[in-house]
């Protein structure tokens, strides 16, 4: 009994642990860049796009 | 260069590795915002929009329409180009573009900052954004 017991744990925590990195993990979206202004090269690795109010 | 100072240094460290956007949210309940933005892209056209940039920073609020044409006039901007756009409010629709982009990410405060899509509400302070790019600069060389 406790043996099976113990296998279902591993067969429910082996399901688990794929949802559990998939909610961890970081939300990136794609923000369109078209004619903003902006500095830098173009094919930087690091872009950053703020979004301002100027008052 | 008037993007805040953590920006600023994050620009002067990482030289050559970053590129900064900028989008226009104007606060739609606040007089001013939206011929701001307008100015910031008038100056745009005529290749300063970054000194245009860092003078609304800095002297807002005082941004009704004669301070805009003093602050263009002290960048040397064409005047009458940039009358001329501001009347026949040229770059609204750029800056409706750039609303609606944001209404579209839900965003509902600014300044609002994606660092290679990470979403980031508000000022933070240097090592802050310090830690996202080296981070994402140590994926890149993986």
């Amino acid at each position: 009994m406790r043996k099976l017991i113990s296998s279902i744990f591993i067969i429910a925590l082996s399901l688990l642990l794929p949802l559990f990195h998939s909610l961890g993990a970081e939300h990136r979206v794609s923000v369109p860049v078209d004619n903003s202004p902006y500095q830098g090269p173009e094919n930087a690795p690091i872009r950053i796009i703020k979004f301002l109010d100027y008052q | 260069m008037g993007v805040g100072p953590a920006i600023q240094k994050i620009m002067r460290e990482y030289k050559g590795k970053v590129r900064l956007v900028i989008k226009h949210y104007p606060y739609k309940y606040r007089d001013f915002a939206f011929i701001s933005s307008e100015a910031a892209l008038a100056a745009h056209e005529q290749g300063k929009f970054w000194e245009m940039h860092e003078l609304l920073l800095k002297r807002s609020p005082r941004l009704d329409r004669r301070s805009l044409e003093q602050y263009a006039t002290e960048i040397g901007l064409d005047m009458q180009r940039f009358k001329e756009a501001m009347d026949k409010k040229k770059f609204a629709p750029l800056i409706e573009k750039d609303l609606k982009l944001a209404q579209s990410l839900d965003l509902y405060n600014t300044p609002t900052i994606f660092i290679n899509g990470i979403k980031i509400v508000g000022n933070r302070p240097y090592d802050y954004y310090k830690r996202i790019i080296d981070e994402e600069l140590r994926n890149v060389k993986q």
